[in-house]
């Protein structure tokens, strides 16, 4: 095997490596599939759960609680600036059906959730305007494996509708 | 073989066993794929077998479950047959006051959302369902067990200074002028501006020693929490 190939392939194995011990072997799995980018800047998900099943409310099974509706009351939270469209971007092995995204009101989500489907086209998502704290969702089930990971951002209300 | 009860063997509320269906391997490499149970719970235990001990949850979100956990380093269990479950627990939260107060003990400083605040009236209170975000560390080694306020919904009772409607014990007192976390909230959401003269802040350890033995008798509640304006 020539030199620049073993470069690349040390480059490769250190990158995962890296990856594996920094994250977490769970957290690594996970992070690498989904990624959501807003003026070519990535967007840090609130959460990030590693679920057995997700219930009709959308909701994960796991051993941890899903605590969706409550990320934003963490003093640390980091709250999205509403800039447009976000774009999308996901690993080859993801096909498009196995990959949805949902979004809600914040707040509605104590007494009586109820998420809204949002369509990807052309890798892009359109959030629409709201004058309240906004939770996107992005549910995939990973490949070759029983498990479904849920990936959580939260969105400030749009600029001009603040309350 | 009987009714057991967990211990608290880590002492912040939580222990994790190994569902069925689960290697104890896979749970040690990934805790996520394990069955987090509450101090407390109640269970039938079904068999001892090479270090393990097996057994049916009896109560609670995960009733009806089967796990198992091993023995303990010095071969004793983890599921003990001394039942230390007491009578429910009678927490009572005045909105306006941002007093709760819990069995003999209070008032202690918690609040709720001034816009979205937990509906005047008695709410269950749940048994713990599984661990919640660990926002303050630094404040409780108990801050992971919430208690989910009525039978369906989002609202708990739970440590926080930040609330969008449950019922939220304060560690402090939040002040959005020097602490740059809080810059950007809603007064209402930080419960401010807060009654003067404060109440003291509960020990949240000390609200779950008491809450979490608690039981109504209808094998999902540890108690009743009191909502009055």
């Amino acid at each position: 095997m020539s030199g620049p190939y073993k470069l690349l392939i040390k480059r490769w194995l250190l990158a995962v490596l890296l990856g594996f011990f920094v994250l977490g072997s769970s957290a690594f799995a996970q992070a690498v599939l989904v990624q959501l980018l807003s003026e070519n800047k990535p967007l840090q998900p609130a959460a990030v759960y590693d679920c057995s099943s997700i219930t009709t409310e959308l909701k994960c099974v796991s051993a941890v609680a899903d605590d969706t509706a409550h990320l934003s009351e963490n003093p640390k939270a980091q709250i999205l600036p509403r800039n447009g469209k976000i774009f999308v971007r996901k690993k080859k092995l993801l096909g498009d059906e196995a990959l949805a995204f949902y979004i809600a009101a914040e707040r509605a989500l104590l007494d009586d959730p109820k998420y809204n489907k949002l369509e990807l086209l052309n890798n892009e998502l359109d959030l629409p305007p709201s004058s309240e704290r906004t939770v996107l969702i992005a549910i995939y089930k990973r490949p070759r494996q029983s498990r479904t990971t849920k990936l959580v951002w939260l969105f400030a209300p749009s600029a001009n509708q603040k309350r | 073989m009987g009714a057991r009860y967990l211990t608290d063997p880590n002492h912040d509320g939580w222990t994790t066993v190994v569902p069925d269906g689960v290697e104890p391997k896979d749970v040690l490499g990934n805790p996520k794929l394990g069955l987090s149970l509450p101090w407390c719970i109640k269970v039938d235990l079904l068999e001892t077998q090479d270090g393990r001990e097996y057994f049916q949850v009896l109560e609670g979100s995960s009733k009806g479950l089967k796990a198992n956990v091993k023995m303990n380093a010095h071969g004793g269990s983890y599921l003990i047959d001394h039942n230390s479950q007491t009578k429910a627990g009678i927490l009572r939260l005045s909105r306006r006051k941002q007093m709760l107060w819990y069995g003999q003990q209070g008032p202690f400083n918690a609040f709720s959302d001034f816009s979205n605040p937990v509906p005047v009236g008695s709410h269950d209170l749940e048994i713990p369902d599984a661990p919640h975000e660990d926002y303050y560390p630094e404040s409780s080694k108990y801050q992971q067990v919430w208690f989910r306020i009525g039978h369906h919904g989002d609202r708990y009772l739970h440590l926080g200074t930040i609330s969008h409607g449950c019922a939220t014990v304060r560690p402090w007192l939040p002040d959005p002028k020097t602490d740059m976390r809080f810059r950007g909230r809603t007064n209402s959401e930080l419960g401010l501006p807060a009654p003067a003269p404060a109440s003291p802040f509960a020990k949240w350890d000390d609200v779950c020693r008491y809450l979490m033995p608690c039981r109504k008798g209808d094998g999902l509640s540890v108690g009743t929490l009191q909502v009055i304006d």
